[in-house]
């Protein structure tokens, strides 16, 4: 499979529903493509409400179905904390920095990193 | 011999000044910080284990053969029980000068002062047989880190003169003897500290007993706690008075669900604080914090995370409110309309109440 980044999408300070039903509109679009790639910024994101997690799993679950592959980059110590509260860190391949997402698009043999390393550096 | 014992809090405001005259050190760290508050409280009216820290250092000090008990507060309010007076400074040296003028019309021989921050173990007892035989005006007991902000002063040195109490024992203080204390210690300045002190006295590290019954080697209940058959409860752990867990949820880790806390259902704590009054959701994961109402403090980031969802972490009240609001919802349309017309969120969040109540 060749991967290529088509999207990369940041997330407003607040993920409530009205924010994850945005993000759910620019999926959307990208639907269109074969095998989407998108990477998903939560960097400033401070609040995380269940309803917008909800949407926002369903909407990751579209792209896979088209094939595609979603990654989480440069999380906040505030998101991560509620993915790993809402056990959500366990289905993502998370990184530090968008642009460390990279390589496992274009090559997704390559092992994932330990999602402990993501841990510690959103920590620090 | 009669004493008495003068309990300081220190406020949340200006907690970064020294404002107590124990606070004049020559070594040691820095008395209370702005991180002895714990959720904006000070760390004594946190609670531990069914009691509050402020409460146990009084039970102890009464224990002791403490006649007078007075806690004088800078900001926050608390409950505490078996004292006999307590005090809301606003002005903080004015309410302490008046406290030590009562107690020296009442004839007190020796004045005890202790302030909290940390949470020591002392050996009052001890302290007292030391201070007597060094025969000096004021002894201050030191740990392993420095000195302790717990004080014995003898009454009659602060007795005449015109100036305030205050100065008087400032003067003192160049004179003071040094009580080595090797009771436990706990400075509980930052919130790490706080989980040590739970899981010091689980472990029966320190003489801080859990507030209920031992069911199992370990695990402790307190009054009308509910733990649903199917939950785990990995031993050490304390489940206070009113609290409920439900089925499948996991309590590992030596955590504290304290006083009507409610973890829903498939949840798992690990090595967690849950303050008073709490709500955790439906299969969550929460490791390695402190959780009050709507706020984690998560000891692995060093962060606070703040909820405002409800159905995630909350106030149990906020909680049960939202839950019966739910159920009215939820019944009155299925009753009147028919299912086509209830909105997707009433639909939502009945799917909610159906899980958590008719499983």
């Amino acid at each position: 499979m060749n991967f290529q980044i088509m999207t990369q999408l940041k997330v407003a300070k607040y993920l409530d529903i009205r924010e994850a039903r945005n993000f759910a509109s620019k999926i959307k679009s990208e639907l269109a493509a074969d095998q989407p790639c998108v990477v998903v910024d939560l960097s400033e994101v401070e609040k995380i409400d269940a309803a917008a997690l909800d949407l926002f799993l369903r909407c990751i679950l579209q792209v896979a179905k088209h094939d595609g592959v979603v990654r989480l980059a440069g999380l906040s110590p505030q998101a991560a904390t509620v993915l790993e509260l809402t056990r959500m860190d366990r289905i993502f391949a998370m990184f530090p920095e968008g642009a460390e997402a990279l390589p496992y698009f274009e090559a997704p043999s390559v092992d994932l990193p330990a999602r402990e390393s993501v841990r510690q550096h959103s920590a620090a | 011999m009669y004493i008495g014992a003068i309990v300081t809090i220190a406020g949340g405001g200006h907690m970064g000044e020294p404002k107590f005259p124990m606070s004049v050190r020559t070594a040691g760290p820095t008395p209370a910080r702005n991180s002895q508050l714990l959720f904006d409280t000070p760390a004594a009216f946190g609670e531990v284990l069914g009691e509050t820290v402020l409460n146990r250092v009084v039970k102890r000090l009464r224990a002791s053969g403490i006649d007078q008990v007075s806690v004088i507060s800078e900001g926050a309010r608390g409950k505490v029980a078996a004292i006999d007076q307590f005090v809301l400074g606003g002005n903080f040296w004015s309410a302490w000068d008046s406290v030590v003028s009562q107690y020296l019309h009442h004839g007190i021989e020796l004045l005890l002062l202790v302030r909290l921050g940390p949470y020591v173990e002392i050996n009052v007892d001890e302290f007292v047989r030391f201070h007597r035989e060094r025969a000096t005006p004021i002894t201050q007991a030191y740990g392993n880190t420095g000195p302790l902000d717990i004080v014995l002063v003898e009454a009659d040195s602060l007795r005449g003169g015109h100036t305030s109490y205050r100065s008087r024992f400032s003067t003192l203080l160049s004179q003071r003897a040094r009580f080595r204390c090797r009771a436990y210690v706990n400075n509980l300045s930052e919130p790490e500290d706080f989980r040590k002190l739970v899981n010091d006295s689980l472990r029966s590290v320190c003489e801080l007993r859990p507030l209920g019954q031992e069911v199992s080697p370990g695990v402790w209940l307190g009054d009308d706690a509910v733990v649903d058959e199917l939950a785990l409860i990995d031993a050490p752990a304390y489940i206070g008075a009113d609290a409920r867990v439900g089925a499948s949820c996991v309590i590992s880790g030596s955590s504290a669900i304290e006083e009507g806390c409610e973890i829903d259902c498939g949840s798992t704590i690990e090595n967690c604080t849950v303050f008073p009054g709490t709500y955790i959701g439906m299969g969550l994961h929460v490791g390695n914090a402190l959780v009050s109402g709507a706020r984690l403090f998560s000891l692995t980031r060093n962060i606070e995370v703040a909820f405002g969802d409800r159905r995630l972490i909350a106030n149990t009240l906020a909680s049960r409110r939202q839950i019966t609001n739910a159920t009215t919802r939820f019944l009155r349309p299925v009753r009147t309309l028919s299912t086509a017309r209830i909105s997707s969120r009433v639909s939502k969040v009945a799917s909610m109440v159906s899980n958590r109540w008719l499983g």
